[in-house]
């Protein structure tokens, strides 16, 4: 092997020192790199967290005009017929027991928590088709979690609710609040049913008279629902073809032909409705 | 005559391991999307929620879920790191294997905009994912900036070893 004359020897020299610099250089650019990505995630982050907060709050104001609870009342029979079972999708499961009542009436037992989403969705219905066969009061407006998912549903709250029917006795439980804390703690009795009938321990849990429970929402409303407010709910239910008053009046419907099931048949204007007799044959 | 140069030692197992770990990360997550996300060992409430990433609209890109596409990466990946490829590897190979990595990244990128601007929840498996194509990224990039003569300033007069790919 050759040995390198002095000359190739200082260019092997330079050329070492000019990839040194140029190395120097390229590291210097790729740690800014790395900087520019993990500052991008940071911005991703903080943003997110600011869509978040604004989105709750916007919930919970919309929340606080209660404005929509009286259309939830007093939705008309002909958009309840023209409904008929809509997007129902699932129905109570029928069981048998000892039937339960209260007051001579057959009872409907609601257990949920005012965080829980599928409680707010169920809500909707059952408030609608409850109110069918007598009067509430005392409803208040109220948006499920902004962390649980889906997120921000608008609905009403059992808490401070009063039901009288002459028909039907309504006992309800909203046993957490919207950050999770204790609120109302369920009889013996409820919670002996909800043990026996919802052996996952899932919420809402709903017994119609011990003839049918349901477990979760008997509505798939998550996509329209989430982090919109009471009020454009409310007026979509006028619509008998929006996805709103499909879920929620094809599932008051669905809750409704149960309910008949207690009263047998009264009051016959809501169960010999065309949307009672649509939904309890889609059911 | 050109400076033959070699990647840095550590390159070569720590591209490797960092794939093998992400391949085993979107293989689980795979599983999880064709299984239901039913056994997905992670919270499944407040600001961690894997099962409401996986299974939001964002899951899926044109009906492609997006664990399998990172699967499919990782599986390349894990390919062009292994020993012999490195061995052999040529300008053209450390050009596809970063130029991967950046798409890689890319895509990394667009997951972080749908979990923290979409869907308002991360999934923990995904994060692991993310960090590993991130630290590869960077490590392949490192790993080519910082290559080093075959042996030292005079190295241009000396035969290639197996370490050795790149002229300059």
């Amino acid at each position: 092997m050759a040995t390198p004359t002095g000359r190739e020897k200082l260019a092997a020299m330079q050329a070492q020192q000019a990839r040194a610099a140029r190395q120097k250089k390229l590291l210097a650019i790729t740690s800014a790199a790395v900087v520019v990505v993990l500052a991008v995630v940071a911005i991703f982050f903080v943003v997110g967290q600011n869509k978040k907060d604004s989105q709750d709050k916007k919930a919970v104001s919309a929340a606080s005009n209660g404005g929509y609870l009286s259309s939830v009342l007093n939705i008309p029979a002909t958009t309840y017929d023209a409904v008929g079972h809509g997007s129902a999708s699932t129905a109570p499961k029928a069981v048998t027991g000892k039937p339960l009542s209260k007051g001579g009436k057959p009872e409907v037992l609601y257990m949920g928590a005012e965080f829980c989403p599928y409680c707010g969705m169920e809500r909707w219905a059952l408030t609608a088709a409850l109110s069918r066969f007598g009067t509430f009061t005392g409803l208040q407006p109220a948006v499920s979690s902004a962390t649980d998912s889906p997120s921000n549903i608008p609905t009403m709250t059992y808490l401070h609710a009063k039901y009288t029917s002459k028909y039907l006795t309504f006992t309800s439980y909203e046993m957490a609040d919207r950050a999770g804390n204790k609120l109302q703690t369920p009889s013996k009795a409820a919670t002996t049913l909800f043990g026996k009938y919802d052996s996952g321990g899932s919420i809402p849990f709903i017994d119609y008279g011990n003839k049918a429970v349901s477990v979760g929402a008997t509505f798939q409303g998550a996509s329209y629902l989430q982090n919109a407010s009471g009020s454009d709910v409310a007026a979509k239910l006028k619509d008998p073809n929006s996805a709103e008053a499909q879920g929620i009046i094809g599932a008051a419907n669905v809750i409704t032909a149960h309910l008949c099931d207690l009263t047998k048949g009264q009051p016959s204007s809501v169960c010999a409705s065309t949307g009672v007799i649509r939904a309890a044959s889609g059911v | 005559m050109p400076l033959q140069l070699r990647h840095p030692r550590w390159l070569a197992p720590t591209t490797l391991v960092l794939s093998v770990l992400g391949l085993a990360d979107a293989a689980y997550l795979t599983f999880e999307h064709y299984s239901g996300s039913t056994t997905l060992a992670c919270s499944d409430s407040g600001a961690v929620d894997c099962a409401k990433v996986t299974t939001s609209q964002w899951s899926s890109i044109a009906g492609v879920p997006v664990a399998l596409l990172g699967l499919l990466f990782f599986v390349g990946m894990t390919a062009l790191c292994l020993p012999q490829v490195w061995r052999r590897s040529t300008p053209t190979l450390d050009t596809i294997r970063i130029g991967a990595a950046g798409v890689g990244l890319l895509m990394v990128f667009y997951l972080l905009w749908a979990e923290f601007l979409q869907i308002h929840a991360i999934c923990l498996w995904c994060t692991g994912v993310h960090v590993i194509t991130f630290v590869l990224f960077f490590a392949l990039l490192f790993g080519q900036i910082l290559r080093v003569p075959v042996d030292g300033v005079a190295s241009a007069h000396e035969p290639a070893t197996d370490d050795t790919q790149h002229v300059e």
